[in-house]
């Protein structure tokens, strides 16, 4: 067909579509209102959990007068009149940086290994290992984490103190499953972000005399950054909410994750603590309708609402940051 | 002129379709008469840079074919020749830059002062500070403009803030940018202009002190104004450091250079000064080549 030959054909569907029905633009139409549909329901389902989950956190303070000061800085919980929250956000803080700190290097570590210095043949399949990984149920974690850490931690820490101090449960074995939790959402995402960067970053990098891990550490790796980061919050929120897997070697009790005293070795882990996630998991099937105690639980679960969007805002930041993808 | 050697850019010898057989047929015709003797007019300058039987194969590719070059110093000397003739392989083996691509075989020597750069014991970090290199497609690292140049300096190691700061300005000065960015140093590479962004990675590579420039089509990606302006700058820097510059543009070539090589399907097939080999051409295919005739 010659250019006049379709736009004539052209303008003659454009006339028959006006006024008079058309299949085509009846398609058109539905599925922008089917679309549009689409949106408005995920927008009221956000709305409406965050305004019934506010709403109920709210009523800790309206009708139970508990305050806020009182969440964060009491120790004591007795999910009936005393709901201090101090030691379960100690916790979370507690199980949110440990496990980063000691899994962001580990998987960037990992990352470049697998993006930058292993041969080809070898990338795709541990990728594809990492990416399963990251498919694990977090209850399979749970049970490894119950059948493996909790005991190799008892034996590790009561052989450390020399006497049997400590069954294995609490923040030391959560920390461990969720450091393996974290581990291949970082990874993965950080094995993009330094593929992304161009081969011309690289060689301009070589061509300056730079060796392969000058190379690395100065060009690639800064250029990936925004990626990377992204990663690591994707982790923390990861680790922030993780509840199953923590459930079942966490131990649940309402102490601190650990006590200081004057006695060696001073830092005194506890059998058995709660992280925010866990404390939930716990208590709700227990709370009735119109206690404080289901309101205080409200709350918790609004805080976590809160600090997951303020990470998805950081995440958002460091890939509007992304200069490679 | 150079457009109607697309039938040539487009048939990489190595294709076996049904056009590109024809191809291949005329241009080994046209190797075999004389495929490793160069028409040498051989320059009367000091030599910065010898090849010597240089052969370099990607796997069973054989990308360069014999290549015995001499590059003076302190001139430009520019390489032309039809796309996929091996005028980037070889500019990448005089700074070693062919050591990261995997499966390639170097055989030959390359005597820059006089020493082989594939002798054994050669430091390869220093060789490539020595002999910088610009990219086709400028490629600043996503750091701001002081970070870009004092880049080598900082992997180099040694130098003081202030003596990086001066060096900074100097190459900056050097690569004619410093008017343009001077109030701007912290602000990202990437957000100058692409012509910018090139004399940008000029300075980055002026700061560690080279002798040689080995620039690859430095201009293939820009306009024709930021064009001049790398050609101007070629002008200014010859002054101290000899050139090879690999250019697509034969206007670009009698520009800017004393000396060319013509490549063809990686042999170098006549050297000599600018002038003469454009205007009086010893070999009928530079000859070819130049009327726009090739193919
Ligand atoms: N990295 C590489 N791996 C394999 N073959 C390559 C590579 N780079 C170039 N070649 C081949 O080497 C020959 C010369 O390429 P090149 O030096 O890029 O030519 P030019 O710069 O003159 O266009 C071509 O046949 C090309 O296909
Ligand atoms: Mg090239």
């Amino acid at each position: 067909m010659s250019k006049a030959q379709i736009q004539q054909a052209d303008s003659a569907a454009r006339l028959a579509g006006s006024g008079k029905f058309s299949l085509k633009k009846l398609f058109d139409d539905s599925a922008t209102i089917y679309f549009t549909i689409c949106a408005l329901i995920v927008i009221a389902t956000l709305l409406l959990v965050y305004v019934n989950i506010g709403s109920q956190a709210y009523q800790t303070f309206t009708q139970w007068h508990i305050s806020l000061t009182n969440l964060f800085t009491s120790n004591n919980w007795d999910a009936v009149n005393n709901f201090g929250l101090k030691a379960n956000f100690s916790g979370t803080l507690m199980l949110v940086i440990l496990t980063v700190f000691i899994s962001a290097p580990f998987s960037v570590g990992m990352a470049i290994f697998i993006a930058e210095i292993a041969p080809n043949w070898i990338q795709a399949p541990m990728r594809g290992a990492v990416e399963l990984f990251l498919g694990i149920p977090s209850v399979i974690f749970g049970l490894l984490g119950l059948i493996v850490v909790v005991p190799f931690v008892r034996n590790v820490m009561n052989s450390l103190a020399g006497a049997y101090l400590y069954n294995g449960y609490g923040i030391i074995a959560a920390i461990i499953i969720v450091t393996f939790m974290v581990l291949p959402t970082i990874t993965t995402i950080s094995i993009d972000a330094i593929r992304a960067v161009p081969r011309e970053i690289r060689e301009g990098s070589l061509a300056l005399g730079a060796t392969r891990w000058q190379t690395i550490r100065n060009a690639v790796l800064p250029a990936a950054l925004p990626g990377v980061m992204t990663g690591v919050i994707l982790g923390v929120t990861r680790a922030l909410g993780e509840t199953v897997a923590v459930a079942f070697v966490i131990g649940g009790a309402e102490q601190f994750p650990f006590t200081v005293n004057a006695t060696a070795p001073f830092i005194h882990f506890s059998n058995g603590s709660d992280v925010l996630t866990t404390l939930l998991l716990f208590n709700f099937k227990e709370a009735t309708n119109n206690t404080p105690l289901y309101s205080v639980l409200y709350t918790i679960s609004f805080m976590l609402l809160i600090i997951s969007a303020i990470m998805i805002a950081i995440s958002r930041y460091f890939a509007s940051r992304r200069v490679y993808r | 002129m150079s457009q109607q050697n697309s039938s040539l850019n487009n048939s990489p010898l190595t294709t076996v379709s049904k056009d590109g057989a024809i191809k291949r047929v005329n241009e080994e015709r046209l190797l075999t008469s004389a495929e490793t003797v160069t028409k040498m007019r051989a320059p009367t300058a000091p030599l910065k840079i010898q090849t010597n039987t240089l052969n370099i194969y990607y796997g069973a590719n054989h990308a360069i074919k014999s290549v015995s070059m001499p590059i003076p110093e302190k001139q430009v000397t520019a390489l032309m020749g039809p796309s996929g003739c091996g005028k980037s392989t070889f500019l990448k083996s005089l700074n070693r830059m062919l050591d990261i691509i995997p499966d390639t075989h170097i055989s030959g020597e390359v005597l820059f002062d006089n020493k082989n750069v594939y002798a054994h014991g050669i430091d390869v970090v220093e060789l490539r500070q020595r002999l910088g290199m610009v990219f086709q497609r400028p490629n600043p690292f996503p750091k701001s403009i002081f970070e870009n140049v004092a880049y080598g300096l900082k992997i180099m190691g040694g130098f003081s803030r202030s003596e990086i700061a001066d060096r900074v300005e100097t190459s900056l000065r050097g690569a004619a940018l410093w008017d343009e960015v001077q109030n701007r140093l912290n602000q990202s590479a990437l957000g100058l202009s692409g012509g910018q962004q090139q004399r940008l990675c000029i300075a980055r590579a002026l700061a560690v002190a080279p002798e040689v420039l080995l620039m690859d089509e430095p201009a293939s990606a820009l306009d024709p104004i930021a064009t001049l302006k790398i050609e101007d700058l070629i002008h200014e820097l010859r002054q101290q450091y000899t050139i090879v510059i690999v250019t697509h543009n034969l206007q670009q070539a009698t520009r800017v250079s004393q000396y060319t090589g013509f490549f063809l399907t990686g042999a170098l097939i006549e050297f000599g000064p600018t002038a003469d080999v454009f205007e009086h051409s010893l070999d009928e295919r530079t000859y070819d080549f130049i009327m726009g005739r090739f193919g």
